[in-house]
């Protein structure tokens, strides 16, 4: 794989796109053509959108089988991308409503939708979280954004206790114990989580400027080092969080397709079955 | 680095994120053997909770909800939905699936099922065997394979005439045969579980036409044109829209009366009092007291007022007569007379005679050849049949001519009008007194005798008191009956060629219509009077029943009094014989159907001319206005396509054609 | 050089650390009463580096016994060897791999993978005993034992290995190994002791500093210039079409120079700290911005840094690698301008990244032996056609060589005008980049994992697979340098200087001839973490290592944990080939060839 072969991703991305599109007309053609004579599209439909959720979940399989060359795993992703296009398509030519009726089916297509939302959420955030997370100084790895975490706070716990000034000990060790040890220590919130913002950052940066003109030096070396600290919890915060949601996303996605497999099995053998 | 950054290293580095476990982190930096899950063994944890809730949420899902309910697709069309309420939800599946009485688990076992052989449709036709005949339920249109291949031929040519071709992109490509044409199953069209509201009548016009070997594409260039619809579809009554408004209503032509549509064709609706929106379907004809009568009602009764007779002796030669006692001798002489048409069927019906009826040549006895050996012997046949005839009636009444025409293999339904008002007393008085003026021991016949004899008994009891009784009692009530009665009780006391010196025309008697006798003519004729006379529609459908060859029938249908029913109704004479024109809307013989309803609606339209011009008279030959419908200006396809083209009102097979066609 | 903590923190000073602190007076005296010591010039030497000073601080004597692999063949060494006693034999033809005691790679199947996948042990680092030590796998044979105070490794049946190998004896006073220790570049041959014999290790600081000597400065110089002084030449496309005589000339004129230290892994630590500023000041100045350009430089070995003053300080231009020339374009130009133009000054200045050795060809031969038997279509216009030529060369060389490996390697050679030619700022800031790549020594690496850290989701699905392709234990975690939208993982990059292999005493790491990929043979690592702590990059772990139940294994002496080292070994013999690669999901992970810009440069400009 020399990286200065193949053709440039934008090209890539064209004829993989105009591809796929000539594919969802031709195979709604196909339906179109069997439904002007009388036939049953939604066999035709049903079996394609199958098999489409079974390349899909491919992707998944291949992920856990690094050792084969089966191709690399961004090209499976490709793949996925266009095959999801293709099928949320074929869906849409398969059912006669966006949610269907009953409760099979109506639990079916909710699944359907809700995967198909989320992978397309999922092109939008691998597209658009990384730049942000970017962005952050400090790449942090995410099963170790705990010991990170531990690491601030007990250089801050540090930081705080090093100071020699009597009067600069008591304003600062009284703002640590107040605002900043509970910051440091607790994990963010969940709606930090969810949706982060400067809003913490900047208060408590704020509030350590304001307690610059109650400090000699030594204090402020210290309130500068703090509030240093305060930014780095804030960035790493930041990066647990977009992190956080990288990976929930990628969960929800596989989690929920396993279901939608079932159920499309289910209703498979249900409609094999009713047939007449 | 900023300046006021505090040195943290770097974490370890004995990353392994596939573990579930790795040794966790504690402030102090110890905590050898404590672990912490990874991202994976939190993700592994997750995943198993939550595929865990979802199957235990699936059981009970599966153990408490009901198969049907769960396994509905859709929700049925309201229609099903309804006649499905009241079936357990268990069974609810089984009253359309034959499947649904077969378990999963049976699809393990071996496949002999005792449902083998039902398919879906029989279960359709469960219910709507009513509608549809089950035994071409499956058939295309439900037509025989013969009359479809006849259609398609009828297609063909009409195709080939238009000027319209096949067109259409989609259509050249659906290739032949998609469906079997002798079994197609109701689902093929009707797809059910499309929610409460959906169509199950919805079709496209590629999908009409998938088994149809000649495709059409839009109905505005492509459908083949037809030559006199709505036109030529066999009224039931004879209207000619032409001459009526450009002969006899010059008058209204001119102006100063408008020959307005709406005084024969009203809306149905509006007439019965239908809030507005029911409205829009008009009356195919109006009724005969409101339109045709203050014209017709005369002439009418002119022919009317000729009379049709039961029976009429004809005049027979004296040669033919030896051994037929007590024939009148005003009835003896040169061959001559015509049988009537229901003396004649009467006749036929007689073993002994309906060789003879069927030998004189169309019933007129002048015409048999008077030297031929047989005919003497035919025309004794003849007489005595009428002898028969009247003597039976006069004992037995009623029966005997319903049996007649039972033998015939006629239905006596509608003869029963008749029966009703014809009394078997004056075919007896009648026969006692043509036949009288002999003495009664010249009867030589055995069977005449004895017959007859009881009658004489009975009448030798009290006759006259009796007849005038009886006559008297019945005449009181029927006002058709007053005139014989009275004539009756003169003619009877007589006894005596009196009668045959009448003055009066016996039909002038029965003036307002009944039942007369004509001494004169040895003749029990009915006079009609007015329009839908019950004795004449009897007759006339009693007749309607002969074969169309019969020359029986066709006699008949040329008297005069007939003919003043059936130059307007037509109908009368079809073999089944029809006297209304019943509404086209509705019915279910017909490929096509149409709705004046939605066309009244649009402005233009309103106007009944602005689609049904009537022809200039004038301009028609004389061939022309022999047939129905004739009147018209041709409806082209081209002023439907104006509205009807997908732009606009829609150019759908299904608006204008039926696929089920059916009684 | 058993332990670990040998890594210098301050600018080591002459002598700062002997090579052998066990070397005694007496060993020096000893060593002076033999040759060729006893016939040196104690005067030639300068005053703070007597010779004595040298054998003892730059020296070390080694016993060696029968059988024992002295050197290697492919290894990478800075120290020569003299024999002093006793007999050792060169051995002409080469040896396979598993005589020194190394796994060969072998190609794994599917099943077999799929075995291993599977098979993968619940505790960190887990090996067989075979994996732990030759030693209990080979039936009775000792392969590794201690000699002395080092470990050695042993051929099994020497009689017979010489018998069926071409070999050359070495007695005493001959001296191996100075070329691959002066010259920075791998051992031509294998080297064992026949018998038992002492000999005396110089390291190469010693050995540049014994040259002052004139007698053994000319046999040294002598023997370059004999034998491999035409090899390196002749690999210079620009003199293919030199006749025979005309190269006699070249190699009499053309001049040898070494810039910087050897163990720029050691400063490296230090300077990569360093503004860019500071650090160019610091690095050894070749060739100057501005100069009337005097003769051409071929890089040898080493890394250059070509640059141009750029307002108060100077910008990075390219970077140069071995093979690659210098002052081509102004030489040329020269050469052929008429008389009425002025002459070409030194457009750029030439630095000496860490070290950078060079062959210095004067101006009057290039110009009367070389020019003359160059196409006129290769010069004069510019030296891009020429050099790409020589690219192409040098890759059609490595592909045949390499054609059982799934991805032909990148090719060492390097077009210095390609960044420039590329306007800066398209895709990335090129001059800061390679500002970047310069100043933390990633042009050395071969197989760089490079992660687009604008596509990468931090999923670790890469550290995952490469967990998952060895048994459990991934060999690179996802953190390293970033610059801009780039991150320069912490995984082995397969340097084309490998630092790590100098100093391995038995071996166990070693650059696949084929491939160019470094690998840690563990059954021969005796863990003594030498490669770890020459790592700059700290690519290379040490691993207590278990058995599949967890237990750890312990030396029998000691009863101390044994430890192996680890790192990335391209997951070489697996179907899959590198699994990181494989199992990104997004296209954000690459392995690439940092040893020149155009890869790097290519790849950014297709993702936009």
């Amino acid at each position: 794989m020399n990286p200065s072969q193949g053709p440039s991703l934008k090209l890539r991305r064209t004829i993989a796109l105009s591809a796929t599109l000539v594919v969802i007309a031709v195979f709604w053609g196909i339906a179109e053509w069997e439904a002007a004579r009388l036939g049953r599209p939604a066999f035709f439909t049903g079996f394609t959108l199958l098999s489409g959720l079974v390349i899909l979940m491919l992707l998944g399989v291949r992920r856990r089988l690094p050792f084969w060359p089966l191709g690399s795993v961004s090209t499976w992703t490709q793949i996925h991308l266009y095959v999801g296009l293709f099928t949320t398509a074929i869906y849409v030519v398969h059912v006669p409503v966006l949610i269907a009726g009953g409760m099979l089916e109506s639990f079916l297509s909710i699944v359907f939708l809700m995967v198909t939302a989320s992978g397309f959420y999922g092109i939008y955030a691998s597209r658009t979280l990384p730049k942000r997370l970017t962005a952050v100084e400090g790449q942090h790895r995410f099963d170790r954004i705990d010991w990170v975490r531990h690491q601030i706070a007990a250089a801050a716990e540090k930081a705080c206790q090093q100071i020699s000034e009597a009067s600069a000990k008591q304003v600062l060790q009284t703002f640590y114990q107040q605002a900043l040890s509970p910051f440091f220590v607790s994990r963010p919130s969940v709606a930090y989580v969810i949706a982060p913002n400067g809003n913490r950052r900047r208060q408590l940066l704020g509030d350590l400027k304001e307690l610059d003109r109650y400090l000699e030096d030594e204090g402020r070396r210290v309130a500068g080092q703090l509030a240093a600290l305060v930014r780095r919890r804030d960035d790493l915060d930041y990066q647990f969080a977009l992190q956080l949601r990288l990976r929930c996303w990628v969960v929800f996605h596989s989690l929920l397709s396993l279901v939608l497999l079932a159920a499309a099995l289910v209703h498979m053998l249900v409609v094999l079955q009713y047939i007449g | 680095m900023r300046r006021d950054n505090l040195e943290i290293g770097p974490p370890p580095r004995d990353d392994r994120p596939g573990d579930s476990w790795m040794p966790a982190v504690a402030t102090d930096g110890s905590g050898d053997d404590m672990r912490v899950r990874t991202w994976m063994g939190r993700r592994r944890r997750w995943s198993t909770i939550v595929l865990a809730t979802v199957a235990v949420v699936t059981l009970l899902t599966v153990s408490f909800v009901p198969r049907a309910t769960l396994l509905e697709p859709g929700e049925l069309s309201t229609p099903h939905a309804q006649v499905l309420s009241g079936v357990a939800s268990s069974d609810a599946c089984a009253a359309c699936h034959h499947q649904a009485a077969v378990s999963p688990w049976a699809w393990f076992r071996s496949a002999s099922d005792a449902h083998a052989g039902v398919t879906q449709s029989d279960l359709c036709m469960d219910c709507h065997h009513r509608t549809i005949a089950p035994n071409l339920a499956y058939a295309a249109h439900n037509l025989p394979r013969s009359v479809r291949d006849q259609m398609t031929e009828t297609i063909r040519l009409a195709s080939k005439r238009s000027d319209g071709g096949d067109s259409g992109f989609l259509p050249r490509f659906i290739p032949d045969t998609a469906v079997d044409q002798n079994n197609v199953a109701c689902g093929t069209c009707h797809r059910e579980h499309h929610g409460a509201d959906a169509d199950l009548l919805a079709l496209s016009n590629t999908q009409c036409q998938t088994c149809h070997s000649k495709r059409f594409g839009a109905f505005p260039e492509s459908h083949p044109d037809w030559s006199e619809w709505p036109y030529g579809r066999g009224g039931v009554i004879a209207f000619n829209h032409a001459t009526h408004q450009q002969t006899h209503f010059r008058a209204w032509k001119s102006g100063t009366k408008k020959f307005d549509c709406t005084t024969c064709h009203p809306d149905v609706a509006q007439k019965r009092g239908a809030p507005s929106a029911a409205r829009g379907e008009l009356a195919r004809v109006a009724s005969y007291e409101d339109s045709c009568m203050a014209c017709h009602d005369e002439s009418m009764n002119v022919l009317a007022g000729k009379g049709i007779d039961f029976l009429a002796l004809p005049t027979l030669p004296r040669d033919a007569l030896t051994g037929v006692e007590g024939w009148p001798d005003a009835a003896s002489g040169y061959p001559d007379g015509v049988l009537s048409p229901l003396a004649e069927l009467m006749l036929r019906a007689d073993q002994a005679v309906s060789s003879a009826v069927h030998k004189i040549p169309a019933a007129d006895v002048s015409r048999l050849e008077s030297d031929a050996d047989q005919t003497a012997d035919q025309l004794r046949r003849l007489a005595r049949g009428f002898q028969t005839l009247i003597d039976e009636v006069g004992r037995s009444g009623q029966s005997v001519m319903r049996q007649r025409l039972l033998n015939l293999g006629i239905s006596p339904g509608p003869f029963d009008a008749v029966l009703r008002s014809l009394p078997p007393q004056l075919i007896e008085s009648a026969g006692r007194s043509w036949f009288s003026q002999q003495d009664a021991t010249a009867l030589p016949s055995a069977t005449l005798a004895r017959p007859r004899s009881r009658v004489r008994l009975v009448g030798a009891d009290d006759e006259d008191l009796l007849g005038s009784d009886l006559l008297g009692d019945i005449s009181d009530g029927d006002l058709l009956l007053g005139d014989p009665l009275a004539e009756g009780s003169l003619a009877v006391p007589d006894a005596d060629p009196s009668p045959r010196t009448t003055p009066t025309n016996a039909s002038d008697l029965v003036r307002r219509g009944g039942w007369f006798r004509d001494d004169q003519r040895f003749a029990v004729s009915y006079r009609g009077h007015g329009h839908a006379d019950p004795v004449m529609v009897g007759m006339i459908e009693t007749f309607a029943q002969l074969s169309d060859h019969d020359p029986l029938k066709q006699r008949f249908f040329e008297l005069p009094f007939v003919v003043a029913c059936v130059s307007c109704h037509s109908g009368a004479s079809a073999i089944s014989a029809a006297w209304n024109a019943s509404d086209l809307v509705g019915r279910r013989g017909e490929f096509t159907k149409f709705s004046h309803g939605a066309h009244l609606n649009v402005s233009a339209l309103a106007d009944c001319v602005h689609c049904h011009q009537v022809r200039d008279q004038t301009a028609l030959g004389d061939q022309d206005v022999v047939f129905a419908g004739a009147d018209f200006q041709p409806l082209p396809r081209q002023s439907c396509a104006a509205c009807h083209n997908a732009k606009a009102a829609g150019d759908a097979c299904t608006q204008c054609h039926r696929y089920h066609i059916g009684p | 050089m058993e332990s670990a903590e040998t890594i210098p923190v301050q600018r080591p000073s002459r002598w700062d650390e002997p090579l052998d602190a066990s070397m005694t007076d007496a060993d020096v005296a000893w060593l002076r009463t033999r040759g060729p010591f006893n016939q040196m010039d104690q005067s030639a030497f300068p005053k703070a580096t007597p010779l004595t000073g040298i054998l003892r601080h730059d020296c070390r004597l080694r016993r060696v016994e029968p059988g024992e692999v002295i050197v290697r063949e492919g290894d990478y060494g800075n120290s020569a060897f003299l024999v002093i006693t006793g007999n050792v034999r060169v051995l002409v033809d080469s040896l396979t791999e598993t005589q020194l005691g190394r796994q060969p790679t072998r190609s794994i199947g599917w099943g077999e993978a799929l075995t291993r996948f599977l098979r993968r042990s619940p505790h960190p680092e887990t090996r067989t005993p075979e994996q732990v030590s030759l030693n209990a796998a080979g039936g009775g044979h000792q392969s590794i034992r201690r000699v002395d105070d080092h470990p050695a490794i042993f051929l099994q049946d020497i009689d017979g290995v010489l018998r069926r190998h071409e070999s050359v004896s070495l007695g005493p006073g001959e001296l191996f190994g100075e070329v691959a220790a002066m010259y920075r570049s791998p051992r031509t041959a294998t080297v064992i002791a026949e018998t038992e014999a002492a000999l005396v290790e110089i390291r190469w600081q010693g050995l540049r500093i014994l040259r002052r000597d004139r007698r053994f400065a000319d046999t040294l110089e002598q023997h370059y210039r004999r034998h491999w002084l035409p090899v390196h030449l002749r690999e210079i496309p620009l003199l293919r079409y030199l006749p025979e005589e005309n190269m006699q000339r070249v190699i009499q004129a053309t001049e040898l120079r070494s810039y910087g230290r050897m163990e720029w892994n050691a400063d490296y630590r230090k300077t990569r700290q360093l503004h860019p500023a500071e650090q160019i000041a610091s690095e050894p100045l070749v060739v100057d911005q501005g100069q009337l350009p005097t003769e051409l430089i071929v890089v040898r070995s080493g890394f250059g840094r070509m640059c141009v003053r750029h307002g108060a300080a100077h910008r990075t231009v390219a970077y140069l690698g071995k093979g690659h020339l210098f002052g081509i374009d102004e030489i040329a130009f020269n050469a052929m301008r008429p008389e009425s133009m002025s002459a070409l000054l030194y457009q750029h200045s030439l630095h000496a990244v860490g070290f950078l050795d060079a062959l210095a060809i004067p101006i009057e031969v290039f110009a009367t032996e070389v020019l003359p038997h160059i196409r006129k279509s290769e010069l004069p216009e510019s030296a891009q056609a020429l050099q790409r030529s020589f690219t192409e060369k040098r890759k059609d060389r490595r592909r045949h060589r390499s054609d059982q490996r799934s991805e032909p390697a990148a090719s060492f050679s390097h077009d210095p005008s390609q960044d420039v030619r590329h306007p800066t700022g398209v895709s990335f800031e090129s001059t800061s980049l390679l500002e970047f790549v310069v100043q933390h020594r990633l042009n050395n690496g071969r197989d760089a994992m490079v992660i687009d850290l604008h596509r990468c989701t931090r999923c670790d699905d890469c550290v995952k697979a490469c967990g998952d392709v060895h048994d459990g234990n991934p060999r690179f975690v996802r953190q390293g340098a970033v610059h801009d939208r780039l991150q320069f993982v912490q995984a082995c990059m397969h340097c084309s200087d490998p630092v790590c292999m100098i100093g391995c005493p038995t071996g166990a790491i070693a650059r696949d001839q084929n491939t160019g990929v470094v690998s840690i043979h563990d059954s021969i690592c005796v863990g003594c973490g030498v490669c770890a702590a020459a790592c700059p990059y700290e690519n290379i772990a040490m691993a207590e290592v278990v058995d599949r139940k967890g237990r750890p294994f312990v030396d029998q002496a000691s009863g101390r944990a044994i430890r192996k080292a680890t790192k990335c070994d391209q997951c070489s013999g697996l179907p899959s080939g590198p699994a990181c690669v494989a199992a990104c999901p997004h296209d954000a992970l690459v392995r690439i060839d940092l040893s020149e810009s155009p890869p790097l440069s290519h790849w950014l400009e297709k993702r936009g």
